[in-house]
């Protein structure tokens, strides 16, 4: 193994000297944006290939340049401010310096892309078998309309979209996230493309529907011999499909090897970091701090913190006269102080609704929610108000969840008032709760947009439970984050915990967050709550199908052998939390990179 | 579609209720308004006055004056206070002029304010761009009265490019029509073209940034049919809510300036006239087709957007 710069070429030189038999030959590609601070190098010198019916990973995290090198070979990141270096020659066509106009004749029809979300890369105001039909016209300008869209019908078909045919004259916003996804795929393939490049094509979609688009994308590489780049953060997808797997950092590529081999026997020490980070400090406590609790059957009555009975929350559809929709049909939950509960289930299975209604966002309409004796679904806007500064509660977003125009310590400051404390002593307290978040007091002098991801939800941390609140809601809170940063946040919510005894509730969808910091889990599926257990219980010997289907759709990694654990993690790892330097988020040309998807679905156990 | 349609046809009757109860309250509440006085004449006893109150009903409570102004606007028998003619004759002949204003000029800011807003997106930040940002700029800063006045006195009094005022019909003279509208229209148009490319630019620029148009060049489509398929129509549907309200409040007489300016005796001048003399049945009429013509045409636009956008529903 060559040292830790360059890309260490596991597989010799035998590809590189005969470029001519890989369908993608990638060599030194370079691209810099430049921008108001300086020129940005988001690619530096990457070189790889890849060979017809495989799957080779590109794996990173945000801002490691995966997707501008994705965007590059494709010509989507053309643009007066960028500058590619280097080649890439598709079945011996050259990409890098080729025209627009050739460019336009590769592009979907020998070279195709899917992208991340496949709700927003779908034209929202055309229908789906349009959409399709309008790229084998582009291509082939002498098939009529009625034959393209016939064609996209087939395509559609050989997607396994149900009811293919008629769905062609559906609207993106009609079909769900799987179909969605299945139709840019379909569309990737309109033209017989051989090379497809996936960025993050599953990282949008919930657990059960990533395993069947990545056993999609399987039978595309095994039956149709296409080459596939899949980009990914996940090793879970890494694990389950790759083929081969290309580290980068930083834009380069810093591992490339056979997927077992870098997996199981990862050579590079930032590669070791990042399996290692998957696997967060395992936390779990045998006793709460107060309540006792017996497994399962947490403690009832004067005990519990909150406790939500038969909770049934409806929505009706205005103007529509179809039957209303039951959100949550009859959910009841207990949780005992300094307890943690995590929620996991599926998009629309009803966990951000519970969760809404706990925190009193979301008008119940039946049921009952007690927090700390008082009861909170049936109370009138002022108890409500009150009631709220017992509880904090973080999202997802890190971003979007703080006021970008005032600084982080007057948020946090205001948030202090609201919890009853004096104006004056409001800027000190804050400053004390940064530095108690991992924080420099000095650093609530700066905007949200000049801290990185992983300070921000830091903030969002210490809002959360300024004035000590007794229950914290989380929703999501480390999906965002890319996975080296979400050990940090994990340890700093069991300690603020220790510290404050308030309850904790999670809803993510990461079970490896929830296993280490979730004492019970509940999964929801359908508006109820099929199962409810300790954690372990539920992980090792889950007992509903739909858990059981649950675990099975997330993919395995291969587990580390047992030397690596402990590695070179320590240092390695980029000093968490680090601000960026120089150039700044807003101008920084990867942030479209490292913005956070919508929800992350990774299940990395 | 029906039930929908009902419901505007019900929200029409109500804006019109609000809006006439509302006008003739203010016309109660102007010092110096009692019209009987006005029609009385400078000389008048008295005795005459009441007379005339009397005969007109000045001296009923006001909602029944209110309702009988109402009977008599529905049936279309209304008399002006000033000259005492049949209000509703006079606007069918004022009509002509304010249509021919209102189809023109609309059609020429939405095509100039598109094209102008187009090139600005696609060269953003370039010289084009930077040109017709001023250029907007300096249309939408410019007062009507003046731009007309500049326009009356170069292109009209001293080139003879121009007719001076007024206007000819269509069926009578089409060549001498298109050229009495030809300054009208641009002096309305201009502030217009101003707004619609900036915003329409502003709308372009966000809409280039969706990943469905990064999808559009990823599957090989030409430049073109990206800034058009999928960019513009996008795009259009903000212009085209501004469009409707703005071409509602022209054809029901709101561009009072240039109507005046050019001298068309149209229905905003008409207008503009009656308020002068606080003549309330024109006033009423006038008002009145406004409000319909802003619930008509905002109808007509929800109907466009659920047409260019499958996920807006009519409701």
């Amino acid at each position: 193994m060559i040292g830790g710069k360059e890309a260490p070429e596991r597989e010799g030189g035998e590809v590189l000297d005969a470029p001519a038999t890989s369908l993608l030959d990638v060599r030194d590609l370079s691209v810099s944006f430049a921008t108001t601070g300086g020129e940005v190098r988001a690619v530096n010198g990457v070189s790889f290939a890849l060979e017809r019916g495989e799957v080779l990973a590109l794996v990173g995290e945000s801002g490691s340049g995966k997707s501008v090198c994705a965007m590059s070979l494709m010509g989507l990141t053309r643009s007066p401010n960028t500058t590619i270096a280097g080649s890439a020659h598709l079945e011996g066509e050259e990409l890098i310096c080729a025209s627009e106009a050739k460019l336009r004749r590769i592009r979907g029809a020998h070279l195709a892309m899917v992208f991340q979300d496949p709700q927003s890369s779908l034209n929202p105001v055309h229908r789906v078998g349009e959409q399709i039909a309008e790229q084998i016209r582009a291509h082939e300008p002498l098939v009529s309309k009625v034959a393209a869209l016939e064609r996209a019908g087939e395509l559609m078909e050989r997607v396994e979209i149900p009811r293919a045919r008629e769905r062609v004259r559906a609207y993106p916003h009609e079909l769900s996230g799987g179909m969605r996804q299945r139709v840019m795929i379909a569309m990737a393939l309109s033209l017989g493309a051989k090379a497809l490049l996936a960025d993050e094509p599953t990282t949008a979609l919930d657990v059960t529907v990533q395993a069947q688009i990545l056993s999609q994308l399987k039978k595309l590489r095994d039956e149709e011999d296409i080459g596939i780049v899949l980009i990914t953060h996940d090793f879970g997808v890494v694990g389950d499909v790759a083929d081969r797997v290309a580290v980068m950092r930083g834009g380069k590529i810093v591992e490339l090897g056979e997927a077992s081999e870098v997996l199981g026997k990862p050579e590079h020490a930032y590669t070791r970091g990042l399996l290692e980070a998957l696997r967060p400090t395992a936390r779990r406590r045998t006793v709460s701090p107060e309540a006792p609790r017996h497994e399962g059957h947490p403690a009832q009555g004067e005990g519990a913190l909150l406790e939500v009975h038969n909770l049934r929350v409806r929505y009706s559809i205005h103007g529509r006269r179809a039957s209303p929709i039951e959100a949550l049909g009859g959910v009841s939950l207990t949780l005992s102080r300094g307890e943690t509960v995590a929620i996991v289930g599926e998009s629309g299975c009803g966990k951000t609704t519970l969760l809404r209604s706990i925190a009193g966002l979301v008008k119940p309409t039946g049921g009952a929610i007690v927090l700390a004796g008082q009861d909170i679904a049936g109370a009138s806007r002022r108890e409500l108000a009150s009631s709220r500064r017992e509880i904090g509660i973080v999202f997802q977003d890190s971003q979007a969840s703080l006021n970008p125009r005032r600084r982080v310590g007057d948020t946090l400051a205001r948030a202090l008032r609201a919890r009853g404390v004096e104006r004056a002593r409001a800027p000190a307290v804050a400053a004390r709760m940064l530095e108690r978040v991992g924080l420099d007091a000095g650093q609530g002098e700066r905007y949200p947009h000049e801290l990185s991801g992983g300070q921000r939800q830091r903030v969002n941390i210490a809002r959360a439970i300024a004035g000590e609140p007794k229950l914290v809601l989380l929703d999501e809170p480390v999906s965002s984050l890319d996975a080296s940063l979400r050990r940090g946040i994990v340890e700093l919510l069991g300690e603020l915990q220790e510290e404050i005894g308030c309850g904790y509730v999670l809803v993510s969808h990461d079970l490896a967050t929830v296993e280490a910091v979730a004492d019970r889990v509940a999964v929801m599926h359908a508006g109820e709550i099929v199962e409810m257990g300790a954690a372990g219980d539920v992980f090792e010997r889950p007992t509903h199908p739909y858990t059981r289907e649950l675990l099975a759709a997330s993919p395995k990694l291969p587990s580390l052998p047992g030397g690596v654990r402990s590695s070179g993690w320590a240092d390695t790892r980029t000093p968490e939390d680090q601000p960026p330097r120089g150039v700044s988020q807003a101008q920084n040309p990867t942030a479209g990179e490292s913005s956070p998807p919508t929800r992350k679905s990774s299940f990395s156990v | 579609m029906a039930a929908f349609l009902a419901r505007r046809l019900a929200a029409l009757v109500a804006v019109l209720f609000a809006i006439t109860v509302l006008t003739f309250l203010i016309f109660q509440a102007i010092p110096n308004g009692d019209p009987a006085l006005r029609m009385a004449g400078r000389l008048a006893t008295p005795q005459q006055v009441q007379d005339i109150r009397v005969q007109w009903g000045f001296d009923k409570p006001i909602y029944v004056q209110y309702v009988k102004t109402m009977e008599k606007v529905l049936d279309g028998n209304v008399i002006s206070y000033s000259q005492q003619v049949n209000v509703e004759q006079e606007i069918v002949k004022d009509l002509p002029p304010t249509i021919s204003l209102a189809i023109g000029a609309g059609i020429i800011w939405l095509l100039v304010g598109v094209l102008f807003g187009l090139l600005s997106a696609v060269h953003a930040g370039g010289w084009i761009d930077r040109v017709l940002t001023a250029v907007a700029l300096t249309g939408i800063s410019m007062p009507v009265f003046f731009l007309g006045a500049i326009m009356l006195y170069w292109l009209g009094y001293q080139w003879h490019v121009l007719p001076l005022e007024g206007y000819v019909p269509l069926t009578q003279d089409p060549w001498g029509w298109f050229t009495h509208m030809l300054m009208p229209w641009i002096a309305l148009s201009v502030v217009s073209i101003g707004v619609y490319s900036r915003l329409l630019r502003a709308n372009l620029l966000d809409v280039m940034g969706e990943d469905y148009v990064r999808t559009a060049r990823a599957k090989g489509l030409s430049e073109r049919r990206v800034l058009i398929h999928h960019v513009l129509r996008n795009s259009l549907t903000g212009i085209i809510t501004l469009w409707g309200l703005d071409f509602a409040w022209v054809i029901g007489g709101g561009a009072i300036l240039v109507e005046s300016v050019f001298n068309l005796g149209g229905v905003g001048q008409y207008a503009a006239q009656s308020i002068g003399r606080l003549d309330i049945p024109p006033v009423m009429v006038v008002t009145m087709m406004v409000a319909a013509a802003v619930v008509v045409l905002s109808t007509v636009v929800d109907i466009a957007q659920a047409a260019l956008d499958p996920r807006v529903r009519l409701s």
